[in-house]
């Protein structure tokens, strides 16, 4: 059985998250890989078009621009792109607003240990 | 438009023109009608006496020819001399010639009067009575003669001494005494010992020779009377200058009351209008108070209320322009609004607007004519109104301030929540997860990932540590129970200790301390640990990893002074005084992208405040932020919160 390929873009602004995310993800399961990573929108803009990963791990409050407007541009170019809003601080507002948008999913940073899973659901296989 | 109806109402006829008219017309009445009476009953009355006056004439008249008979028989009889002395004596007002028809014998019965009376006994008419009386014997009547300018009757009576003969050649031969009794009209019309006529009243006779006596244009009576062998015409009346004016009297008496009447109406009727249109004004006056009143209740928008305001005031005090002057912040006035256009001959007045013991503005109102006192009252209430609107339109406007403030408060209190609650996260899930992977697969981690784990777990315990130290800080500082007990410390050794405790919050950077060696500080260690460690902080937070942040403590101007210098953004000018109000973050990608409560540098100076201590910002040569913090060397006076 060949291992499905499940590459992830991790998108945050603070090194330790994405260190947190990388070693997490690696730890989990054969198949879940790093695409790339990025320290803000716009950078996540270009690594996105670069490395065209299955997943996007999208942290929502970063410098430049915030997580769902950079998910808005990113669904505009790829409506079926899946995305994961990853943020340390989710009310009922930013999940309606990624909901509407199309995010996949919203994931508190507490919950960084369902990042794995979370890959699979929503990876190429979904 | 209700306002000036003056115009519209129907003219009435003056109350006092119509009285006067009325009297006019009452008078000319009671003038005619009184007139009428008045003729009347002097007609009744003069009817009476006229008929008396008649008969009293008739009575002059037969006496005087009676007298003068006696006095030519007694003349016949007796001789010249015994008649004239007899005739004198007698109480009457004639005068006698006493002559004898063939001879010229005469002789005059009054002196003084010798020569006038002889001219009247020469008179051709008298002669020819004399003939006439002497061929008849009776008393022959010539009337008028003149005696001395005056109208004078003469009685010729003939005397005979032995009878009187039968044929008129013996009387004429007879040589009979002839008397001329003589009597001047006005003795006549008032003899003496009798009533004279009455006023106003005259009497003409007219004989056949002739007539005497005033003219009576309005005869009340006329009567025949038998003189001697004549008829005589009497007309007793009135003199045309003598007729009765009671009519004119009562007329004219009538016109005066009429025109006083009427005076004193026109006046009262002019003091009437004059209040009434006093009361006019002063109504309009008052309406347009009340209308004013409630303008400028239905908002507090003084752009909206004023041109309104200015407008209806101007027409309605006839002004030529009106300033609306109110006093800023500052207690300049300024002139917020004009309406209208003034002349440099315009009288001008100001109004204070006024509200409780300050004044907030004033009213400049120009006009072509100085106002009176009660346009000034008016104005002055007017005023007074305007005086609330103003301030509770600056109420208002301070309130909605307040609000706008308590909502941008409330905005950035919402902001904190959720960047201390991001924060929060992030750290403990960074030392969790960490500490989760450490503790589940530390066999399988390399010794160099778990030395690379251990110290993001330290760096993201000491900014938690510093974050729970600010939000305490913060609690302090809402509940006013931060406290600062400041002493002679050595600042140098505290900020060596401090840079070295907190060096995890700069640790992507390269930190170089220049601390003086034994500098002194008047200062609570815990307030420098706390300002440095902002500083710091922040420095961490703004300046880009691997550039250098500078920790500099050394003395400037008699102060301790401790310096932060990084090589970020920097903090612009206009915003130096801002950050330091809590919640208070920059607005640009730099701030978003860090994490911090925007705090810290409200905590920074309030803790530098209560230590006496002052902070600035400059810009550090090169670029990024410069901050310093100093220190007093010595005890400060009244520090806010100090702790003894």
């Amino acid at each position: 059985v060949t291992p499905r390929s499940n590459r992830a873009l991790i998108v945050d602004d603070d090194d330790d998250m994405r260190f947190l995310l990388r070693v997490v993800i690696e730890a989990a399961n054969e198949g879940l890989t790093i695409a790339g990573e990025a320290r803000s929108a716009s950078e996540a803009v270009t690594q996105w078009r670069t490395h065209d990963p299955d997943v996007v791990v999208l942290d929502h409050r970063m410098p430049d621009r915030n997580g769902l407007e950079v998910a808005a541009e990113m669904l505009a170019e790829r409506p079926d792109q899946s995305i994961i809003l990853f943020s340390a601080f989710l009310d009922e507002e930013t999940i309606a607003r990624a909901e509407a948008l199309g995010v996949r999913a919203c994931l508190s940073k507490d919950r960084y240990d369902e990042i794995p899973a979370a890959l699979w659901h929503y990876g190429p296989a979904a | 438009v209700a306002l000036r109806t003056r115009s519209l109402r129907p003219r009435r006829l003056s109350p006092a023109l119509a009285l006067a008219l009325i009297a006019v017309a009452l008078s000319a009445t009671a003038g005619v009608f009184a007139q009428r009476a008045a003729d009347h009953h002097d007609l009744e009355v003069e009817r009476t006496r006229d008929a008396s006056q008649v008969a009293r004439l008739e009575a002059v008249l037969a006496a005087a020819l009676s007298t003068t008979r006696e006095v030519a028989l007694e003349a016949a009889h007796d001789g010249f001399s015994e008649a004239a002395t007899r005739a004198i004596r007698d109480p009457n007002p004639l005068a006698f010639v006493l002559s004898r028809g063939s001879t010229s014998e005469r002789v005059v019965a009054q002196g003084e009067r010798d020569a006038s009376l002889l001219a009247v006994a020469d008179a051709p008419a008298t002669s020819e009575a004399v003939r006439a009386a002497i061929a008849d014997a009776n008393v022959h009547v010539v009337a008028p003669v003149d005696l001395q300018g005056e109208p004078a009757v003469v009685f010729v009576a003939p005397g005979y001494p032995s009878g009187t003969p039968n044929d008129v050649a013996t009387r004429r031969t007879a040589n009979p005494a002839v008397v001329l009794g003589i009597i001047r009209v006005d003795d006549l019309r008032n003899p003496d010992g009798l009533p004279p006529l009455l006023p106003g009243t005259d009497v003409r006779i007219r004989t056949a020779e002739g007539a005497f006596g005033p003219d009576v244009t309005q005869p009340v009576l006329t009567s025949d009377v038998r003189v001697g062998g004549e008829v005589w015409r009497i007309a007793v009346g009135r003199s045309p200058s003598d007729r009765p004016i009671i009519g004119f009297v009562i007329l004219l008496v009538g016109l005066g009351v009429a025109a006083l009447g009427s005076f004193v109406i026109r006046r009262h009727e002019l003091e009437r209008r004059r209040v009434e249109q006093e009361v006019d004004v002063r109504s309009r006056q008052l309406h347009l108070i009340a209308s004013t009143g409630t303008a400028l209740q239905q908002s507090l928008d003084l752009a909206e209320l004023l041109p309104a305001f200015a407008v209806n005031v101007t027409d309605e005090f006839d002004l030529t322009a009106l300033s609306v002057v109110l006093s800023d912040d500052n207690g300049q006035m300024l002139e917020v609004f004009r309406h209208g256009r003034s002349s440099p001959d315009d009288a001008s007045c100001t109004f204070d607007l006024r509200r409780g013991w300050r004044t907030v503005g004033r009213l400049d109102a120009h006009c072509a004519q100085p106002l009176d006192g009660v346009s000034r009252q008016s104005l002055q209430a007017v005023a007074d109104l305007l005086a609330i609107a103003v301030t509770n339109s600056q109420l208002y406007e301070r309130e909605q301030q307040a609000v706008t403030r308590l909502s941008e408060l409330d905005a950035l209190k919402n902001a904190f929540l959720s960047t201390v609650s991001h924060e929060l996260r992030t750290a403990t899930t960074a030392v969790q997860g960490f500490a989760d992977l450490l503790s589940e697969h530390w066999d399988t981690t390399p010794d160099e990932r778990r030395h690379d784990m251990a110290k993001r777990i330290r760096r993201q315990s000491g900014s938690l540590r510093h974050l729970v130290d600010d939000l305490l800080d913060y609690a302090r500082l809402e509940a006013e129970r931060l406290r600062v007990s400041p002493r002679q410390v050595n600042l140098s050794d505290i900020v060596e200790s401090v840079t070295d405790s907190f060096s995890p919050l700069v640790s992507s950077h390269h930190l170089v301390v220049h601390a003086e060696p034994g500098l002194q500080a008047w200062a609570d260690p815990i307030a420098v640990e706390r300002i440095l460690a902002n500083l710091l902080s922040n420095a961490g937070k703004y300046a880009p990893a691997g550039s250098t942040v500078t920790v500099t403590a050394a003395e400037h101007d008699g102060a301790a002074r401790l310096s932060v210098r990084d090589e970020g953004p920097g903090i612009p000018e206009a915003e130096r005084r801002r950050v330091f109000v809590r919640f208070y973050r920059l607005d640009n990608p730099q701030t978003i992208r860090t994490h911090g409560a925007g705090i810290g540098l409200a905590i920074l100076h309030d803790f530098a405040a209560r230590s006496g201590a002052t902070v600035t910002i400059d810009d550090a040569p090169g670029g990024g932020a410069l901050v310093h913090v100093d220190f007093p060397t010595a005890p400060v006076a009244a520090l806010i919160g100090e702790h003894a």
